[in-house]
């Protein structure tokens, strides 16, 4: 009888959750996949072209380039966002004063529209009036690098697009990192000090190895992060010239919003998400067996870390 | 000894933290330094200068933007659809998440919604056009609070749930005895005590809702519907020659939010790293 009567209320109470997820999550990721494999154009019939989009996409030079350009994202994402966070927790964490001043302060950019700080960085960056080139000219450099117009370079303008985001959500990884240093117990680092040993040294033998279970959810986040970026290029240059500053999510929205390629554009969505997973599969392999043998014990740690 | 050796080594690693640390700090709070300034100067001074300081406390680039510029609209269009949104993310998530911590814990659906949080706006929007497009949702706010819902969903539940595991299990147990129904006692007694956990769903939805772009982007062309990061874009083509109105426009966007981060800081970082980690 009570058996019965909870099932009832589960079902009440977890019925609007699951109708929406289903409705709005689940069936449109199944309507994307089958779009992606037609040629359809927001209206009419939709023809079953198979895989032909997706040949398409390998051949596509802008496709190609959006690839990339996402790809320079993710470096420089991984370069800067792990090693501040790092250092930076680290250093943050051994603060006897400040602490919860440079934790707001690092963290308070991440909070803002990324929208807002894009038109931001399009003013800062102009040609014409932006305080980059008059820093530039202030530094010494002539015209011909203080008078560029950075944004309509199709050369350099993805670095003008991509650095801004990167800055924008260091604090992130750094806040993580910075949860996590503090589950490091203290006894490591005062043996350590007893023993003469300098921060760096401390940093290198204790803070990093014992961050390792924490990179990898950092790198996930920092993979998954920095694919579906969007905003930044459609704010500052509508991914121009051509598709020079364009994401792949860019080039999704180019094609199906402006272009009216719903299939060809959802192939490109689907196309994110395979190369999310794998990126995200390759990485876990390699992080595996690089730490084989410590496996057990860091996930053991992990377990125990309580953020 | 060797102190002695060590103690100038112990001053250059101070110095180069200190460093460290400050010019950080400084990348971080420059882009607000420079807006706030800029939002308070004439095109012309900032034509002029974009780096200088205001000549006197203006507010004319404000208005224009409230008005002309329809920030105005836009504020209350966006803080309509924010509190809406947050207000059914939390109820239905609450809901959602009691059932899967207290009353029957089903690894399934766990992984069922853990599944949302892997996936991005993008890979479902184009679907959500023409599903709202068929029927006739596009340019309605409810629209963009569906999808928001659904975005927020995983998130929320997730974190709601980790809360509501550590309740003491005496605590419903003793409300159904008292006599309460399994619904009262969640209105009555589990809600009201996981305001902590709610407060830190809520806000990181607001944060969401408040911020995001490319949904809106999708389900509103009508111009008085739009939602401030929309404005904000629009800010960009039109006013290109009025720069103190974009620096204005981009200030009001900014400030609730770093408001609500500083009265709220504990929660928006816990929440943060809690849904991080997990995820």
């Amino acid at each position: 009888m009570k058996k019965r009567r909870d099932m009832a209320f589960s079902a009440f109470f977890l019925a609007p959750a699951l109708i929406v997820f289903v409705l709005l999550i689940i069936i449109p990721i199944v309507m994307t996949l089958e779009y992606s494999l037609t040629s359809w154009r927001g209206v009419g019939e939709m023809n079953f072209v198979g895989l032909e989009n997706y040949i398409k996409l390998f051949q596509d030079r802008n496709y190609i380039t959006t690839v990339l350009n996402s790809f320079i994202l993710l470096i420089i994402g991984l370069v800067v966002q792990l090693s501040f966070g790092m250092v930076g927790a680290f250093l943050v964490s051994r603060l006897n004063r400040g602490y919860k001043f440079y934790r707001s302060v690092y963290y308070l950019p991440s909070i803002i529209s990324a929208a807002a700080m894009a038109l931001l960085f399009s003013i800062f960056f102009n040609a014409d009036m932006g305080p980059f080139n008059e820093i530039l000219s202030a530094l010494g450099f002539g015209d011909s690098i203080a008078g560029r117009s950075w944004l309509s370079d199709s050369s350099v303008v993805i670095y003008f697009v991509a650095v801004p985001q990167i800055w924008q959500y260091m604090g992130q990884q750094f806040i993580i990192y910075l949860a996590a240093v503090q589950n490091i117990p203290e006894e490591l680092f005062e043996s350590a000090s007893l023993d003469g040993a300098s921060s760096a040294k401390m940093f290198f033998k204790i803070t990093v190895p014992s961050l390792r279970p924490i990179t990898s959810v950092v790198v996930i986040l920092i993979i998954t992060g920095c694919l579906k970026a969007f905003d930044y290029p459609w704010i500052m240059t509508t991914g121009g010239p051509g598709y020079s500053s364009s994401y792949m999510a860019v080039m999704m929205y180019r094609e199906v919003f402006k272009n009216g390629h719903f299939g060809y554009g959802s192939a490109v969505a689907m196309s994110i998400l395979f190369i999310s997973l794998i990126l995200v599969v390759i990485y876990n392999q390699a992080n595996d067996s690089l730490g084989s043998e410590k496996n057990q014990e860091k996930r053991a740690r992990r377990r125990r870390m309580k953020i | 000894m060797l102190n002695k050796v060590t103690a100038p080594i112990g001053y250059v690693a101070k110095i180069g933290k200190f460093i460290f640390l400050t010019v950080f700090a400084i990348l971080a709070l420059f882009p607000f330094y420079w807006m706030l300034v800029n939002s308070f100067r004439s095109n012309d001074q900032i034509y002029s200068n974009a780096l200088g300081f205001p000549e006197q406390i203006n507010f004319d680039n404000f208005v224009r933007a409230w008005q002309v510029g329809n920030i105005g609209t836009y504020f209350f269009n966006t803080l309509f659809v924010s509190v809406v949104a947050v207000a059914l993310i939390l109820v239905i998530s609450a809901m959602a998440a009691y059932v899967l911590a207290k009353v029957w814990n089903s690894k399934v659906l766990y992984l069922l919604f853990s599944l949302g949080l892997m996936i991005p706006a993008h890979t479902i929007i184009v679907p959500l056009f023409s599903i709202f497009n068929k029927v006739g949702l596009t340019n309605n706010f409810l629209s963009i609070i569906l999808s928001y819902l659904a975005m927020e969903l995983s998130l929320s539940i997730f974190i709601l749930k980790g809360f509501m595991v550590a309740l003491p299990k005496e605590l419903d147990e003793a409300a159904t005895i008292d006599g309460c129904s399994r619904t009262g006692a969640f209105f009555r007694v589990i809600l009201p005590i996981s305001l902590p956990g709610l407060a830190t769903v809520g806000i990181l939805a607001f944060l969401f809702c408040w911020n995001e772009f490319l949904i809106p982007l999708v389900l509103i062309t009508k111009s008085e519907m739009k939602m401030l990061s929309q404005g904000i874009q629009d800010l960009n083509g039109q006013y290109v020659s009025e720069l103190g109105v974009m620096f204005a426009g981009v200030v009001m966007m900014a400030l609730p939010v770093v408001v609500v981060y500083l009265i709220f800081q504990e929660q928006v970082i816990r929440g943060m790293v809690a849904g991080a980690v997990k995820g």
